[in-house]
């Protein structure tokens, strides 16, 4: 114990004398590979989580989009007769399954950081892989839906070499979950009500959406908004894809747009807030 | 000397939750100068709220310092709410995987130390489990296992002792020196004193976020004990008791049978508690009590001074001292004696609180709660 009656260096002494470069505590340290690999590896987690534990497992990724398919289907042939064609199980499949990757990625990203705030406080880490691997976990599913997607395009006849298209849709769902869904992070841990304005504005882009209606029955007036709704082009790509509607290129346009520039103002927006999670997640 | 970590006017305030304007005492953490360099145990001191858990987050860097500044070594491992984060329906394993990564192990890396992990925490039969089927002191210890096998550079304890048994907390210490050794810094939070004194090079005192002492451990821990034995509010004694009480505690201090303060003491000392009472209006005949608890934990023996001679009536203003004298027969630990003063019958009492802090140090080898003062009185060819 002799040793503990030196009294203590003064920091600016210390701070000269010091050789080697400190950099500051805040400076998130590792490659990008690094966090890449742990973004995949939280990504997995999240997907295996999701279903671990039920009988039935990955299964629920296909029985509950077709449940809700079949249902939309009885309801809008059988019960209202608004929709028409042969082909409306598919049409409203298809759209289901896009909307509920998008839905469920802009949701889980929104709240990932304060739902990992027990990590946040602890380890130094960049948030970002939060929102990250969750939209990458809802998309996990996607090559395992598309499957049953082309099962159904056989089985009405409607399968050709646009399917090929197909492979763009999960990548626009990724763009714009990523940029909408750090974004909305971003501002969740200060102000919790953005989980619930979340909510409510994806019911509102889910009606504002063709997912369960035909686009060309909306009247004019209301059509113009199409043109400026992002999930627009990716429903209406995966319905090119499978469905040999014509192709949109406008709306694919603007949803890969929509997409680049949501990622970029959504990271921006969240490297700059995300220095104070610790505090408030 | 290589540094680990220094801290430059670091200081530290948290938004108001309520967003209301800011006051300006808000901060948690204010004008901390500190360093740790490389080989170096720095252990930070204080009572609850005094600022040591912000210390280091700022340190760990999940926080950003709203004034002065923080730097550090790179790799640094955060033994702070081990096992935070785990996910309670992966298994151990999984967990380890994933909490190692975090850390900064590669995946390689990982894989070369999972059995050295899985080993360090003793839970090879269940690491194939799911933590929620753990019992919390296993979840503790696989958490420890995993961040103290990242060969930091700096390394974070907040409250090593909570963690698992005594073999296990004995374990912990053992592998703390080690990496010490191997050079990296260790800054370490505690409320363990004898730990503190144990393991520490020098120590830093905080009071309400500011820094209050920092030096030799003995000197930190000796105004640290002046500190606790002030009572909560500051202040002297008795100041929370209310000004009404007919008689207060004014100061209290623990003296060895020389007369002379400690800061360390070892199980089987005789400690001379010296109090200083002031009347504020004239009181008769009164009574003396006193209890020692565990620092934190429960009471260990309580004594009402029946058998104590009868203390005098005392006119108002007066002051007496007092000195209880009491045999320390504890094991390691911290300890803490309250006193308490009633008038004869029980019927009111003047004052009941915390008089001394007690330090006893593991040095005898005594450990557990108590001290049965073994001794090795035979030993022979049988």
């Amino acid at each position: 114990m002799t040793a503990t009656t030196t009294t203590m260096t003064t920091t600016t002494a210390t701070a000269t004398t010091a050789t080697t470069y400190l950099p500051p505590a805040t400076a998130r340290e590792g490659s990008i590979a690094h966090w890449g690999a742990i973004t995949w590896l939280l990504a997995k987690r999240t997907f295996r989580l999701r279903y671990l534990g039920s009988r039935l497992g990955l299964g629920w990724a296909f029985l509950q989009p077709l449940v809700q398919a079949a249902v939309l289907t009885f309801l809008f042939t059988k019960v209202f007769k608004v929709a028409r064609g042969p082909h409306y199980p598919l049409y409203v499949l298809t759209g289901i399954m896009i909307w509920q990757a998008f839905q469920g990625g802009v949701n889980s990203a929104t709240t990932s950081a304060v739902d990992n705030a027990a990590l946040l406080r602890k380890i130094p880490m960049p948030a970002v892989v939060f929102p990250l691997s969750q939209v990458l976990s809802v998309l996990m599913v996607f090559p395992m839906q598309s499957v049953i997607l082309i099962i159904g395009a056989i089985a009405f006849g409607t399968l050709g070499p646009q399917v090929l298209l197909l492979p763009i849709v999960p990548l626009l769902v990724a763009l714009l979950g990523t940029g909408i869904g750090c974004f909305t992070c971003a501002f969740h841990p200060a102000v919790r009500d953005v989980k619930f304005v979340v909510e409510s504005g994806l019911l509102l882009l889910f009606y504002a959406t063709p997912i369960l209606y035909d686009p060309s029955r909306l009247p004019a007036s209301l059509r113009g908004f199409l043109a400026i709704n992002p999930m627009y082009g990716v429903v209406s790509l995966a319905r090119t894809a499978l469905m040999q509607q014509p192709f949109d290129l406008g709306a694919t346009a603007i949803s890969l747009g929509a997409g680049a520039v949501f990622v970029v103002i959504g990271l921006l927006v969240f490297r700059r807030r995300s220095t104070t999670f610790a505090d408030l997640a | 000397m290589t540094t680990r970590l220094v801290m430059t006017g670091a200081g530290k305030r948290y938004p108001h939750p309520s967003l209301r304007k800011r006051s300006a005492d808000a901060w948690s953490l204010k004008d901390v100068d500190l360093t740790v360099d490389a080989g170096e145990i720095v252990a930070v001191v204080g009572r609850n709220g005094a600022g040591k858990s912000t210390l280091l987050k700022l340190a760990a860097g999940v926080t950003h310092p709203s004034a002065g500044e923080v730097r550090r070594a790179r790799r640094v491992a955060p033994l702070i709410e081990v096992g935070a984060g785990f996910h309670p329906d992966l298994t151990g394993r999984e967990n380890v995987g994933l909490n190692g990564r975090l850390l900064g192990m590669s995946d390689r890396e990982v894989k070369r130390k999972l059995d050295s992990i899985v080993e360090f925490a003793e839970l090879r039969a269940v690491i194939d489990s799911p933590v929620k089927t753990y019992s919390s002191g296993m979840f503790m210890r696989l958490g420890f296992s995993v961040a103290i096998a990242t060969d930091p550079e700096l390394l974070l304890v907040d409250e090593v002792l909570a963690v698992g048994d005594l073999p296990f907390q004995v374990k912990c210490l053992d592998r703390i020196r080690e990496i010490r050794e191997s050079g990296a810094g260790i800054l370490f939070v505690s409320h363990n004193l004898a730990a503190v004194q144990s393991l520490s090079d020098r120590a830093l005192l905080l009071e309400r976020g500011e820094p209050l002492l920092s030096g030799g451990v003995r000197e930190v821990i000796g105004r640290y004990h002046e500190l606790l034995a002030l009572g909560n509010r500051g202040g002297e004694l008795g100041a929370e008791a209310g000004g009404q009480a007919a008689v207060q505690l004014i100061s209290a201090r623990a003296l060895d049978p020389d007369g002379q303060p400690r800061e360390l003491w070892d199980p089987g000392d005789r400690v001379l508690v010296e109090l200083v009472v002031e009347a504020r209006e004239d009181v008769g005949p009164s009574m003396i009590g006193a209890t020692l608890h565990k620092e934190g934990g429960g009471m260990i023996g309580s004594w009402l001074g029946l058998n104590a001679p009868k203390i005098e009536p005392m006119r108002a203003g007066e002051r007496r001292v007092f000195t209880l004298e009491v045999l320390l027969n504890v094991a390691a630990g911290g300890y803490v004696i309250d006193v308490g003063m009633g008038d004869e019958d029980l019927s009111v009492t003047y004052f009941e609180q915390p008089a001394v802090h007690l330090a006893v140090s593991t040095r005898l080898g005594s450990t557990g709660l108590v001290d049965f003062a073994p001794v090795l009185v035979e030993q022979g060819h049988g």
